[in-house]
């Protein structure tokens, strides 16, 4: 599904160049639950961007579905993220000025599908998240654990091949963490890739796969164990 | 807050708005009012008459004031074909006239066929003096409506065909005028008595005697330099000194028409210029406001962008939200433009305020959708760097400011 070929990517500083992935190489398959480990400053959240498209990436090649994502234009980089890809990020990022229903529905906006016909949709993902009966709740009258699972519905109405999530669980506590992670499990059972960056060992652990990242390169060999004990 | 900079943002463009069109309506209304003064007269309408001489001439003394005659109108008819129409006309002063058991005192004028082509009156019935009248000196006379409502109280259906007395003489009332001037000079030419300038003449016994002229040329003509000439004949005619500008002496409305004209187009100019300094001020308040709000959102487009929203479709959106508040903005002020336009007019009818100078203020609809569609453009314009900037927005960068 994810197939990275020497990814190397570098940010220009105030005196010289911050190299922030070296020569990554990283094969993800379909159907996968993957974690990506680090701590800050390692290029996992750039590693992130650039597979969620919203960053480029200087040398190497990215294939999405077997797609070469390089030089992509505006408006077919926005086309993919919309249609192939589903964030979920740590703070939620939910619109505050819109009901659960109307932030769930949102990608499909996008899709130019009516607005009756989009909303009909969220409420059926909102069920599945277990929220429907909140749908007219705005974020700010929600929990953390609620906000993330609207979030998460959000990154599945659109029938992404892959779900990336930032930090997924970082402002949450451990029994909601529990409960998102078994969301994301469900969401794998049903063929979804799903890649969650975190640093949290006992989240990477419920993960098929941990991918070690330090300093922008990706640790091999290493025993999976070694981070999970 | 951002709701509270947008609404006042709003409120210059209304402000904006509403003075432009208020400004306009009420330039329009002085214009109105003013050139229905002149515009009703013929164009090229000049009046001459004779006033005491300042300068002796031919051994004659100053201060004298020549009688201008039936011959002179003669002459002006015969050596200026530039002249359209002329009438000479004698003013008799106050004269009680009595019809029936009603009487009053009224300006009585001696006027020939030509004057109804020049002034602004209008027949309310019968007709007006006629060539015949004139040559056979019929003792016929046409009476303001407000003189009728006078002379035949209670009945003034009765006025035409009825005889009227004035300084014992009967005259048959053919016609009733009415003055489609406001003020003053309405008033006086609706409480007139007018006679053939013939018959006038010989009833007040100024056989010949004529107070002045009232000429006007043909539109293509300039009138200044016809009026030179006539005075130069007029001066000959007379022995007054050429150079004696009292002598005989003219007035001529041309030159006051354009004096006004010009007046109105630099009255017209300036509202143009505040009312635009508004309006500017009003888009640049609207291009700082969109772009703070571009920058409060940042995040949001961030997160629309990272779920799909292409730069086209975020920059749409600032646009239309900057369409959104330049037409509604445009909208409220041109309705209270417009508004207040309406109550002034209505206060000025009701109460009878209307002055001369001053009528139906107004503001043509077509002006009022040129400036809408020019404010869409404007809102637009404004929204146009705005959402360029919201377009350029990183979502990476945006969804990293917490």
């Amino acid at each position: 599904m994810i197939s990275l070929r020497k990814i190397n990517k570098s940010y220009k500083t105030g005196q010289g160049k911050l190299h922030v992935l070296k020569d990554v190489d990283l094969e993800i398959g379909k159907g996968e639950l993957v974690s990506i480990m680090g701590s800050s400053g390692s290029g996992k959240s750039t590693l992130l961007n650039i597979l969620g498209i919203l960053d480029t990436y200087d040398t190497g090649d990215y294939y999405l579905d077997n797609q070469l994502i390089k030089n992509l234009s505006d408006t077919a980089a926005a086309e993919y993220r919309n249609k192939f890809l589903g964030f979920v990020f740590q703070s939620f990022n939910l619109l505050s000025f819109k009901n659960a229903q109307e932030n769930v529905a949102l990608p499909l906006y996008y899709q130019n599908v009516s607005r009756k016909e989009r909303n009909a949709i969220a409420l059926d993902y909102l069920d599945m998240v277990g929220l429907k009966e909140w749908y007219h709740h705005m974020p700010n009258q929600l929990s953390g654990g609620q906000k993330q699972r609207v979030a998460i519905a959000r990154a599945l109405i659109s029938k992404p091949k892959v779900v990336l999530a930032d930090e997924p669980t970082g402002a949450l506590d451990s029994k909601t963490s529990y409960e998102v992670m078994n969301l994301f499990k469900k969401v794998n059972e049903q063929g979804i890739t799903v890649i969650i960056v975190t640093h949290e060992h006992d989240i990477s652990r419920l993960c098929d796969r941990a991918i070690r990242l330090k300093d922008g390169v990706i640790h091999k060999g290493e025993d999976e164990s070694a981070f999970t004990s | 807050m951002h709701k509270l900079r947008t609404a006042l943002t709003a409120f210059v463009l209304i402000i904006g708005i509403f003075s432009l069109i208020f400004l306009f309506g009420m330039g329009r209304g002085l214009s109105n009012g003013s050139m229905e003064v002149f515009g009703k007269f013929a164009k090229n309408t000049m009046f001459v008459w004779a006033q005491r001489t300042t300068i002796a001439h031919k051994g004659l003394p100053t201060g004298r004031i020549a009688s201008l005659t039936t011959q002179d109108a003669e002459a002006i008819r015969q050596n200026f074909p530039e002249v359209e129409y002329m009438s000479p006309r004698i003013q008799l002063g106050a004269t009680q006239v009595i019809a029936g058991d009603n009487n009053g005192s009224f300006e009585v004028r001696g006027e020939t066929p030509d004057l109804q082509h020049i002034l602004p009156i209008e027949m309310e019935e019968g007709r007006y003096i006629n060539q015949s009248d004139i040559k056979e000196r019929r003792k016929v006379c046409v009476i303001g409506v407000e003189a009728r409502d006078i002379l035949f109280k209670g009945n003034p259906e009765e006025a035409i065909g009825a005889y009227i007395k004035v300084r014992g003489v009967f005259f048959q009332v053919i016609g009733v005028q009415a003055s489609v001037q406001t003020g003053d000079n309405g008033r006086n030419d609706d409480m007139a008595v007018i006679m053939p300038l013939s018959t006038g003449q010989v009833v007040f016994n100024q056989i010949d005697r004529v107070h002045y002229f009232t000429i006007a040329c043909y539109d293509e003509i300039n009138s200044n330099e016809v009026e030179a000439r006539i005075k130069r004949m007029l001066r000959d005619r007379h022995d007054i000194h050429p150079n004696d500008r009292m002598g005989i002496n003219s007035f001529n409305l041309s030159n006051q028409v354009k004096k006004f004209t010009g007046l109105f187009a630099a009255i017209d100019g300036f509202i143009l210029f505040v009312g635009l300094g508004f309006i500017i001020a009003g888009i640049a308040g609207i291009v700082n406001i969109m772009l703070i709000v571009v920058k409060e959102r940042t995040r949001e487009i961030g997160i629309r962008k990272s779920i799909g929203a292409t730069s086209g479709s975020i920059m749409r959106m600032i646009l239309i939200e900057s369409i959104i508040i330049t037409t509604i903005s445009t909208y409220i002020g041109m309705v209270l433009g417009v508004a207040t336009l309406a109550l002034f007019d209505y206060i000025i009818r009701t109460f009878e305020v209307e002055s001369i100078f001053f009528s139906n203020p107004e503001v043509n609809f077509r002006l009022v959708f040129i400036a809408m569609f020019l404010m869409i453009t404007f809102g637009a314009l404004a929204g146009a760097l705005p959402a360029y900037r919201a377009a350029q927005i990183n979502p990476v960068e945006a969804l990293a400011d917490e």
